[in-house]
């Protein structure tokens, strides 16, 4: 899978289930917890999202503000563990 | 060194912000202390502290440094608890002294709430060091011999044990920086979380210059509620070692004497037991000081003391307290002339 | 040994000289030998707790690291299956064991009222076991090392000694930080150089904590009134407000300071402590407020706890608006929390209500209008303003079971409504007010520029005469504490 399909699915998921709005333009570096767009506690969404959609288990120690603060940080993360 | 370096790698300058600080600190200590010893900010500052949980004997302490600080010689210092402290008037032992004697003899009051021999006993050491005085009067009964009275408190603080041979950093402190006595004053103040303390705290200021507070009135009946007070009175070989220890302040410059504080007859009716405990206190004393060229002056016996010189059960009146006064100048005054009771030169006082 | 004691001061510098001395590998045992010395100082017998605990722990942990290096087929992003039964195992027993030693009190009180309903004297004495010092920290570490060797984040096999220093390390033995075992084990093998900033920052940070601890924790906890937690309706709501005020200032800056001088002097040795406390009374929601409040217990919590039980919840209905996915990882989270505070019904009380008012926050964040963003809001604007106003009040109201037993907690809200005519004494005040002001002044500073050290940004000049008052407050601050009440006797 494409690093751009990875990212078009996390922001469809993110604007519908987590920000509560599907038309927002959401950006690829913009910064999605620190800004106060969405609480730390979404990322365990963002969690059972990747495991059910790319099949990519992230450990709960990898879900941090630091590491999946934005699009492009959990596109990358999701990436690299993605099966082959 | 060179192995000190692998982990440890500082480098100059380090420590100029230590530096200045250190000179700010001593910069700001030399301000505090010049600004307290100016008497317009003095006279604002409640009396100084020396961190005794005590306040009376802070204030005690305040009165006898105040006359030591204006030139004045003091020979004798009365110490015990409130009974001494509303019970000897130093004018009037000077008075009556010096009526048979022909000479002066500077007497203060250095009577505490509260204070019983154990507190009397650092209390004396303490001042026989720092003053000298050429007698020290140790005013007690069998009440201050009491097993469970709190005044251990007093002997254990920093400035009392600092001048009991006991060094300490806060000890020192204390003596010589009026600024920080002043401190301890003014925060034991503010840490007052209730008017009665307050009140106290602030009331005891009412102690004259020589130490005695004047009480006035007369009750007929028995105030004190003696059960009430969770005190042992039976004299042990325990409660007597103060004894000893006020002894040794012989060694020095200074004259011993133990003089017993009368109690109002009710008294005995009112405390279960006292006419025993003081046979014992009569008897535990008499066998501490034999052999040690020092006396107790019995009094209780004597009935000295009229109805109306009494405010309640064991503290006199002003009227009392005069009598009382009186009879205590007349009997150093006699004692003195005859020889009974040789009293050292007079030596000045620790600067 | 305390740690605002003399005898630690000079034992600190002892350890220090000899570790400047030392090459790497003898550090570390020079650290453990310092560290066995800290904790046998406080008792012998808790020794032989953690070194079990320490034990168990070490042979758990290579066993799981061995089962990991096994799953070699699998790849990178799956869900380690192996050894889960021996990791469970691990955390229960782990848990067993605080629980044996912390909750012994809990039921022991009940057990004790049985004893004495069937007519047995009270032996609460004999049957009382005490809490080792510490152990509620080092067991979270210790199941923290278990689940992240299982996961893989300490990838290479630990040795002993490591691990001892993780768990035993005197600066946190007693009260943390509790330090995750993935970022922590990492420091024990870089290589340690104090230098300057690390010295001046050590220090500050030691100062501060001394600052807090004496001048203003110390302070203010002898002031309140000693019948306040037992018999709250004898005061008036002005005074509830204002000793609950004092205790949670006086709570919070005798745990920052802790945390600030173990950091401090954790520094001096060139390992770097994680921080527990970020200003936390200018949160505006309870939910940020534990984001900035014991920060290391909140992220254990969070990672042990709360972000594998939602997920685990999510597994069966994705849907972040689902209330039970909302409600019970919060609620079970905190009560685990309360009862990790405390043994006793109060204590689960706290934990339940800070648990449902995160819930409440999180529903509350979910179902919020589309694009709403408090943060987005300058400081100053109303909302947040209202916001924060909020959020004191939830906290202060929510948090009374932390030191109340429930009956008196009951009593202190009923007391805070109907004891508004009472008239309050204000003479205790003077004291306190005056410790506020560092109080103030200290988190004021920081959080203006969003930085514990702002201190040794400022000028030289500014930073000395900062450092000669606190020193000058701190001796001051010591003989505060006014004489122990003196009962006069017979006047």
């Amino acid at each position: 899978m494409e690093l751009k399909e990875i990212k078009d699915k996390l922001k469809t998921f993110i604007c519908k289930e987590l920000l509560n709005n599907p038309a927002y333009p959401l950006q690829d570096e913009e910064p999605l917890i620190t800004s106060g767009l969405m609480d730390s506690f979404s990322l365990a969404q963002i969690g059972v999202f990747a495991e059910i959609q790319f099949n990519v288990y992230i450990p709960d120690s990898d879900l941090t503000v630091d590491g999946m603060n934005t699009v492009n940080q959990m596109a990358a993360r999701i990436k690299k563990d993605l099966p082959a | 060194m060179s192995k000190m370096r692998k982990t440890l790698q500082i480098s100059r300058p380090f420590g100029k912000v230590g530096i200045l600080a250190l000179l700010w600190l001593l910069f700001f200590i030399g301000a505090a202390e010049a600004a307290v010893h100016l008497k317009p900010v003095q006279s604002q500052l409640l009396a100084p502290g020396v961190g005794n949980p005590n306040r009376t004997f802070e204030i005690q302490l305040d009165r006898l440094n105040t006359r030591v600080d204006h030139g004045e010689h003091i020979d004798c210092v009365f110490i015990g608890s409130s009974r001494v402290l509303v019970g000897l008037d130093p004018e009037a032992v000077e008075k009556a002294y010096a009526n048979i004697t022909g000479n002066d003899f500077k007497c203060q009051n250095f009577g505490v709430l509260g204070m019983g021999i154990q507190g009397s006993a650092g209390t004396a050491t303490m001042l026989a060091n720092l003053y000298h005085p050429r007698l020290i009067v140790i005013g007690t009964n069998f009440i201050d011999f009491g097993v469970g009275l709190p005044d251990k408190a007093i002997v254990d603080s920093p400035f009392v044990r600092e001048h009991s041979g006991h060094i300490n950093f806060d000890g020192w402190v204390t003596t010589w920086s009026l600024a920080f006595r002043d401190y301890l004053a003014e925060v034991s103040y503010l840490a007052i979380d209730n008017a009665q303390d307050e009140y106290n705290y602030l009331g005891y200021n009412i102690t004259k210059p020589n130490g005695f507070l004047p009480l006035i009135g007369h009750k007929t009946d028995n105030m004190q509620n003696w059960n009430n007070l969770n005190v042992h009175y039976k004299i042990t070989v325990e409660s007597t070692r103060p004894v000893k220890s006020i002894l040794a302040i012989k060694k020095g410059n200074t004259q011993i004497l133990f003089l017993e504080i009368p109690l109002r007859t009710s008294t005995f009716k009112a405390v279960p037991h006292a006419a025993e405990y003081r046979h014992e206190f009569e008897d535990g004393i008499n066998f501490v000081l034999q052999g040690s060229g020092s006396q107790i002056w019995l009094t209780q016996d004597l009935n000295l003391i009229p109805e109306s010189g009494w405010i309640e059960s064991n503290h006199l009146n002003v009227d009392g307290a005069e009598i009382f006064s009186k009879w205590v100048g007349e009997q150093l005054g006699k004692s003195v002339k005859d020889g009974s009771l040789i009293l050292p030169e007079w030596s000045q006082p620790n600067p | 040994m305390s740690i605002t004691s003399l005898v630690f001061a000079g034992f600190v510098l002892v350890v220090l000289c000899l570790y400047y001395l030392l090459p790497g590998k003898s550090q570390k045992l020079l650290l453990l030998a310092a560290s066995a010395i800290f904790y046998i100082s406080w008792d012998w017998r808790f020794a032989i707790t953690l070194t079990l605990v320490i034990i168990f722990n070490f042979y758990i942990g290579r066993r799981l690291h061995k089962l990991r290096g096994q799953e070699t087929a699998q790849s990178a992003g799956e869900r380690p299956k192996k050894g889960k039964r021996l990791l469970w195992l691990g955390i229960a027993i782990n848990l067993a064991a605080l629980l044996f030693f912390k909750q012994s009190g809990f039921f022991l009180h009940g057990f004790q009222a049985l004893l004495n309903r069937l007519g047995f004297p009270n032996q609460t004495s004999a049957l009382a076991i005490i809490l080792p010092v510490g152990m509620s920290f080092y067991i979270l570490q210790a199941i923290s090392y278990l689940v992240d060797t299982h996961q893989n984040q300490i990838p290479v096999e630990l040795p002993f000694i490591d691990l001892a220093l993780y768990l035993a390390y005197f600066p946190k033995v007693l009260s943390g930080p509790i330090e995750r075992a993935g970022s922590f084990l990492p420091k024990l093998s870089e290589r340690v150089v104090v230098d300057n900033q690390q010295i001046t920052e050590s220090i500050t940070r030691i100062l501060i904590g001394l600052v807090r601890k004496i001048v203003i924790a110390d302070v203010l906890a002898a002031r309140i009134p000693t019948n306040f937690f037992s018999s709250p309706a004898k005061f008036s709501s002005i005074e509830l407000i204002f000793w609950w005020i004092t205790y949670i200032i006086s709570l919070y800056n005798d745990f920052a300071g802790y945390t600030s001088i173990v950091r401090g002097v954790s520094g001096l040795f060139g390992i770097n402590l994680s921080p527990n406390f970020d200003n936390p009374f200018f949160s505006t929601s309870v939910t940020e407020l534990w984001n900035h409040w014991h920060m290391s217990l909140s992220q254990w919590l969070r990672n042990y706890v709360y972000l594998p039980l939602t997920r685990f919840m999510l597994r069966f209905n994705q849907s972040g608006r689902f209330l039970p996915n909302i409600i019970v990882p919060a609620l079970v989270t905190m009560v685990l929390s309360g009862l990790w505070h405390g043994e006793s019904w109060n204590y689960v009380l706290w934990g339940a209500l800070m648990g449902i008012w995160i819930a409440a926050e999180r529903i509350r964040t979910v179902y919020r209008p589309a694009g709403e963003n408090l943060a987005n809001l300058p400081p100053w604007h109303a909302k947040r303003i209202f916001s924060w106003a909020g959020f004191l009040v939830v906290i202060f109201l929510i948090a009374i079971p932390f030191k109340f037993d429930i009956a008196n907690s009951f009593v202190f809200w009923r007391s805070l409504v109907t004891n508004w005519f009472l008239p309050p004494s204000l003479l205790g005040w003077r004291l306190p007010l005056i410790a506020f002001i560092p109080a103030f002044f200290i988190d004021w500073i920081q959080f203006g520029k969003h930085d514990e050290l702002i201190f040794i940004r400022w000028k030289p000049i500014v930073q000395s005469v900062l450092l000669a008052l606190c020193v000058l407050i701190i001796f001051l601050a010591l003989h505060a504490e006014p004489a122990q009440q003196f009962i006069y006797q017979g006047f």
